[in-house]
């Protein structure tokens, strides 16, 4: 997952990269309007944290330019004032959650990933697809109940084709939402990274839960399994 | 109140300068009446009682009083009233005995009582006699020409039928024309009222046009003895804009430089050196700093002086909350129908609306099931709100606690929003109150009043 934070205090913008890196997520960080315009309309992006008091470009005018463009990457702003006319005017650009600061850790996660579910068209907190089971709030990764053990990278490719699931991803795609933008690529490992989870995830080569489309990408194929939805 | 009722101090100037302006010119009309019709009678009499002296002369110089008794020359009286019987013009003369030694043709009746005035000297009044009003002259004449010597009454009476005839006549132009002079006074008066008070007029109607938001401030041409007034208004009305506009850039600036600052705070985590029981204290204090500057950044919001409010369309506000409600609850798929009529407008601060719609909203959406309901009344006590949800409802001691006066939210449990108790807050700010009830669609019912909305 790819998400981008654009925050001008640079203690916050430190800490909340280092909160999402250290659930697994690939961080891109911007200080004011402009640069978190531009790295929101040309990064790969999953998600956007933005914050209505920008210097240069207000946060509801980037939200607005953004969806202007035509992306429809979710997005979560931050205000500081907390009043509704902040909070509407953000979500009247485009926005689609709003969190009033300072931020509680385990929220902005939860909203986080209520976001990006969301987006991937799960309504439940638990992604599930046949035997296949993933938990982004634990990163915890299950077959038929037992637990995998998964490196960093292979479980941020898992989230990503699984969050998904039935679409295909193309190997640039994954590389770009796996890796940070400073980052060394090697579409290469990607290859290898999918080798590793098919061995891990059916060991037996019964279930062939990742499809290879020669020339296109990835898909995984396993139906999503519905749970009785969650609160937001 | 009723109009029979209105303090003389509250009296409008129109009214004031209307009642005495009407005082004084009644006033005037009669006095100038009465003056000019005493002068007329005080004339009249007097060209009255000249002729008839010219009568007495005619009189004496007719008349001949020897011993074989008195003779007048008819012919030398020169006034054929005298001649003429019953004409209301008579004359005579009577000896100092009260006998009339002579009397004129024209008199047909029995003559009045003689004055007698002393010789030399006249005597003028008005006498009834034989049912009729007369003018009365007498002078007294000592005869010496002949004989017999003693004194005598030239006396002429007329009738006062012409007198006062003609003195209908005046007093009939009189006041016909007094009349139309005051009414010609009371339309001019009305007239320059209206251009006089014109200027007040327009100051009202300008205070209106602000009060409705049409205008921002007075407009500069207003004539000398009011333009202090339209300044000082105008610079009123400058200083609250630029009072509230300077106190929301403080608040915005406050809260940025204030929030940041917590938000850091709260991200410290053990790597960065704070854990265990320090970081629980450090957590809680923050979250304790926050809810109390949340608060009142909310509670600062609006706060506007209120007779200056325009009236405020309910149903956009709460269509604009609700939709943007139902993108942040869109997974839980919430629905939230407002049932506010598009006409209903309340002198509400449009911020403050938000606020107090969007904690109620936002709580409502948290709690519900699916369906949340806002509807909105006006009755002759104020504007009422309600806002429900199809949740698990809220326990009658929770309910009171949370809508305890003071309790605030620096005093309230963790975890616990804000949201109610600037509720609470905005409706104390428009005399009102806030009471929580079951709604019939199974959840929380908050029922917010604002009596001064």
């Amino acid at each position: 997952m790819r998400v981008l934070v654009v925050e001008d205090d640079p203690q916050l913008r430190g800490q909340l990269t280092g909160l999402l890196q250290d659930q697994g997520m690939v961080v891109d960080a911007a200080e004011d309007g402009r640069e978190g315009f531009y790295q929101a309309t040309e990064y790969p992006i999953d998600l956007a944290i933005i914050d209505l008091g920008l210097p240069v470009l207000d946060g509801v005018e980037v939200v607005r330019g953004v969806r202007a463009r035509g992306k429809r990457v979710p997005i979560l702003v931050l205000t500081a004032r907390g009043r509704w006319q902040d909070k509407v005017a953000g979500l009247e650009a485009g926005a689609d959650d709003y969190l009033v600061k300072p931020v509680h850790p385990e929220e902005l996660l939860a909203r986080v990933r209520a976001l990006l579910r969301r987006a991937g068209g799960w309504s439940q907190p638990r992604m599930v697809c046949g035997p296949i089971s993933l938990d982004p709030a634990t990163q915890q990764v299950s077959l038929a109940d037992t637990p995998v053990e998964l490196t960093a990278y292979e479980y941020r490719v898992l989230e990503y084709l699984m969050l998904r699931a039935g679409e295909v991803v193309s190997k640039a795609a994954l590389a770009e939402h796996i890796y940070a933008e400073e980052e060394e690529r090697d579409s290469n490992v990607i290859e290898v990274f999918i080798r590793r989870l098919r061995r891990k995830l059916d060991p037996d080569d019964r279930l062939r839960p990742i499809e290879t489309l020669r020339g296109r990408g990835y898909r995984l194929t396993l139906d999503r399994r519905p749970l009785p939805a969650d609160s937001r | 109140m009723s109009r029979a009722l209105t303090p003389i101090r509250m009296m409008s100037i129109r009214q004031r300068l209307l009642i005495v302006a009407g005082g004084v010119l009644t006033v005037f009309v009669l006095a100038t009446g009465f003056a000019l019709e005493r002068a007329f009678v005080k004339a009249a009499t007097q060209g009255e009682q000249d002729k008839l002296k010219g009568l007495v002369y005619a009189l004496l110089g007719a008349a001949n009083i020897g011993a074989q008794g008195v003779t007048v020359d008819l012919s030398q009286l020169g006034e054929p009233r005298l001649l003429q019987p019953g004409s209301g013009l008579d004359a005579m003369i009577i000896s100092s005995d009260g006998s009339v030694v002579w009397r004129s043709p024209s008199m047909l009746e029995r003559p009045p009582p003689a004055s007698l005035p002393p010789p030399g000297e006249w005597a003028f009044d008005r006498i009834v006699w034989n049912g009729r009003a007369w003018f009365r002259l007498s002078f007294g004449v000592r005869w010496a020409a002949g004989e017999p010597v003693g004194a005598y009454d030239f006396m002429v009476i007329e009738s006062t039928g012409d007198f006062s005839r003609q003195m209908a006549g005046y007093r009939h132009v009189l006041w016909y024309w007094l009349a139309a002079a005051a009414l010609l006074l009371l339309l001019a008066l009305l007239a320059v009222m209206q251009w006089g008070l014109a200027p007040l007029k327009r100051v009202s109607d300008e205070l209106r046009r602000i009060e409705s938001g049409d205008a921002e401030i007075l407009s500069g041409d207003h004539p000398r003895e009011l333009q202090p007034l339209v300044e000082a208004i105008n610079a009123l009305l400058a200083h609250e804009k630029a009072r509230r506009e300077r106190s929301r850039h403080a608040l915005d600036d406050l809260a940025h430089s204030l929030k940041t600052p917590l938000a850091v705070l709260r991200g410290l985590r053990a790597e960065d050196g704070l854990g265990g029981a320090a970081a629980k204290t450090v957590g809680e204090q923050v979250m304790r700093m926050d809810k109390i500057v949340a608060f009142h950044l909310q509670r600062a919001e609006g706060a506007r002086v209120q007779a200056l409010l325009p009236p405020l369309a309910l149903a956009p506000v709460v269509d604009r909350l609700a939709a943007a409600l139902e993108r942040v609850y869109v997974q839980k798929g919430i629905r939230i129908r407002s049932e506010i009529p598009p006409s209903l407008h309340a002198r509400i601060d449009e911020n403050q609306l938000m606020e107090l719609v969007g904690n109620l909203l936002d709580n409502a959406a948290k709690w519900a099931s699916v369906r949340v309901r806002v509807s909105a009344r006006r009755t002759d006590i104020g504007l009422h709100l309600w806002v429900e949800d199809d949740g698990p409802g809220m326990v009658a001691a929770d309910a009171e606690r949370l809508l305890a006066r003071g309790e605030r939210a620096d005093s309230s449990h963790p975890g616990q929003g804000i949201g109610l108790a600037v509720v609470v807050q905005i409706a104390a700010d428009y005399g009102g109150d806030v009471r929580i009830d079951r709604s019939e669609l199974g959840g929380a019912k908050v029922k917010v009043s604002l009596r001064t909305a």
